[in-house]
């Protein structure tokens, strides 16, 4: 299958004085994928998307969305109308309705599109006539979805989609989001959320200091940098160990850890302990975070900072 | 076409976020109100009774008439009228009473008048009138069996004198398009911007031009309505004569270009919530004050006045003044002129610094 490129990017640069926050990166997103930028805060992800958005101007690179150069002014106006775009931190018209808000955006592009109906679509029937300002926060993350679907784009930007939600709004979100996904929609999605992008994308590309450092699947980035999986034992006598020639390493409170590469080790692993009843097994799969501090020497934490 | 739809979106939104807003509400129609009843009923306490000069010529001998003196009394007895001596000068008297020669004799005759000198459209004529009138009837039923009661003749002067209240209310509806206009757009644009709303409407195909021309139109209703709102609690409440003429709207809408204008001027420079009010009173306090809003721009010191004549408020508060109070529409569309070009500016240097992209 041939998948058709909606965004190329190929060596944008952004500076701001003497600072650059986008360095000569490239990259593409393909059609119907749900492509992450991932990277904690002032890594450039809002500077690249908003680039992209038609926000900012770069200053170097080329930018083509749906085979339209960004550099050609008058075009712009033709990719607003494909694109949808939920900034950041996105706050609608406190005053006006959910169903106001959509009309006022709706009127913006003379779509033809059915309010009520994508108000139902996003699940905020019962909201459509609730000011505003009234909203919890994840609802006014959906309304905020809902508004940059309103003239019913082949390609949607979401900017931390979910910053500052509790677990259930941000669940609710990534549904929202997934929906979206069956439904066929290119979406391109900024967060410094780990397990928002491994949970949602097809796509990461890690971007730190307005540089990519890693780019793929989210299991290709976990097997490529995630690093070993292992077994985790407490309470095990070491012995047992030892007679069947398995390496392990002691950690804290007498655990042991015992790296694997394959289903064949871990086997043999847990077939030397599963007679004694006081082992307690852990098995450890690395993750995205893991792959991140691997990549960064750094995590991200619940603020966005890499520590 | 489809540029005045969009237009009418903006202006719509703006709308009906303004008539849901209670503070909003309170700042554009509450508070000019409270200003105009507070300092015009502070103002109008001062004094209730209007200046009469007599001018009695019926003389005997250096003393006045009995008849005249008589006169004098009745009207005294109103307790409506300060009494004063004729200046002489009628243009800076606003009413005046002329007490003709031979005012005795002639009533003895059936035969005699009494003249009121004044300008007929000013604001305290039909009460001037009518107590005179009524002095004139008292007499007259005095002099029961003289055939021809004595006659009120009126002579008509044109006159510039206007109370503190009729002074006050153009500078008011000024104040009240001054505040909204600056307050307004420096609240809203620094809140939409924090907001993402500037960001996410530059992803649309509405263009910085019809965004600004939106808020425009949105503020020049608001300036509709907060006047005429004033004008009617001015009248009900001071009883106060205000002219109105199409000049009124004009002005408005050059206020409106005006003071909007100012206010995304300085919005470009605001960069967070908390310092919108600040700077919206940096530039509001001196126009407030130095305008001619409570005091004419006469009484104020030759350096102050020089200051005043280059701020808008001042030409948007002459041009409303000239207009409602003086029905002088030719001074009224000068000023107007100036502020509508002062606009025009206002409007285009907006245009050139609002940032709809690269925020």
């Amino acid at each position: 299958m041939i998948n058709n490129i909606v965004i190329n990017i190929e060596g944008l640069t952004k500076t701001y004085d003497k600072f650059t926050a986008v360095d000569e990166i490239s990259f593409t997103v393909n059609e119907g994928e749900v492509f992450a930028l991932l990277g904690p805060n002032g890594a450039g992800k809002t500077t690249t998307v908003e680039i992209i958005e038609c926000l900012k101007t770069p200053d170097k690179g080329k930018v083509e969305i749906f085979g339209i150069d960004l550099k050609d002014k008058k075009k712009q106006n033709d990719v607003k109308r494909k694109i949808g775009v939920m900034p950041q931190n996105f706050n609608a018209f406190d005053w006006l309705t959910v169903k106001e808000n959509l009309e006022y955006f709706k009127d913006l592009y003379s779509s033809k599109i059915s309010t009520d109906e994508l108000i139902n679509r996003v699940g905020l029937g019962e909201k459509m006539n609730s000011m505003y300002k009234t909203l919890s926060g994840g609802t006014k993350q959906r309304v905020g979805i809902a508004i940059s679907l309103i003239n019913e784009p082949e390609l949607l930007f979401l900017d931390e989609p979910t910053a500052g939600l509790d677990p259930q709004a941000r669940r609710e979100t990534w549904n929202l989001i997934r929906k979206l996904k069956e439904q066929g929609k290119t979406i391109f999605l900024t967060t410094h959320y780990m397990e928002e992008a491994q949970e949602l994308s097809d796509r990461i590309l890690i971007i730190i200091e307005g540089k990519i450092v890693a780019g793929g699947s989210p299991n290709e980035l976990i097997e490529n940098y995630g690093g070993n999986k292992s077994v985790i034992l407490k309470n095990c006598n070491k012995k047992i160990l030892e007679d069947r020639g398995i390496k392990y390493e002691t950690g804290m409170e007498n655990q042991i850890q015992i790296i694997f590469d394959n289903n064949e080790q871990l086997f043999n692993i847990l077939s030397a302990v599963t007679d004694d009843p006081n082992v307690e097994i852990e098995i450890k799969k690395p993750n995205l975070d893991e792959a991140f501090l691997n990549l960064t020497g750094r995590r991200i934490n619940a603020e966005g900072l890499a520590k | 076409m489809r540029t005045a739809s969009i237009i009418f979106t903006v202006f719509k939104g703006h709308f009906k976020a303004w008539r849901r807003n209670k503070t909003t509400l309170f700042w554009t129609l509450a508070f000019p109100l409270l200003l105009m009843l507070l300092f015009g009923g502070l103002f109008s306490l001062q004094s209730d009774k209007m200046d009469l000069y007599i001018e009695n010529n019926d003389m005997n001998q250096n003393n006045p008439s009995m008849a005249s003196l008589r006169i004098i009394q009745l009207i005294n007895q109103t307790d409506s009228f300060n009494i004063e001596d004729d200046e002489g000068n009628l243009e800076e008297q606003t009413r005046t009473i002329v007490i003709p020669k031979n005012f005795e004799s002639r009533l003895e005759e059936g035969n005699s008048s009494i003249k009121l000198i004044m300008d007929e459209s000013h604001q305290t004529f039909p009460r001037t009138s009518s107590l005179i009138n009524g002095v004139i009837n008292s007499m007259n039923v005095e002099k029961q069996g003289v055939e021809q009661p004595i006659v009120l003749i009126q002579e008509q002067i044109s006159s510039n004198d206007i109370s503190f209240i009729e002074f006050f209310v153009p500078g008011v509806v000024g104040i009240a398009i001054m505040s909204t206009g600056i307050f307004g757009t420096i609240g809203t644009n620094t809140k939409y911007r924090k907001n993402g709303v500037i960001k996410k409407l530059a992803t649309t195909p509405l263009s910085k031009f019809e965004w600004i021309i939106g808020l425009v139109l949105y503020h020049m209703l608001i300036g509709i309505i907060s006047t005429s709102v004033i004008l009617i609690v001015a009248v009900l409440v001071f009883d106060i004569n205000m002219i109105l003429n199409p000049v009124i709207i004009i002005l408005i809408i050059s206020g409106a270009l005006t003071f909007p204008g100012v206010g995304m001027i300085i919005s470009t420079v605001v960069r967070e919530e908390e310092e919108a009010d600040a700077a919206g009173n940096v530039v509001t306090f001196p126009m407030l004050f130095l305008s001619g809003t409570f005091f004419p721009l006469e009484t104020m010191p030759t350096f102050i006045q020089a200051f005043a004549r280059i701020l808008p408020l001042t030409y948007l508060n002459n041009g409303l003044r000239e207009i409602m109070v003086y029905g002088n529409y030719q001074a009224a569309l000068w000023n107007c002129s100036i502020v509508f070009v002062i606009g025009i500016i206002a409007i285009a240097i907006a245009m050139k610094v609002t940032k709809w992209t690269d925020l």
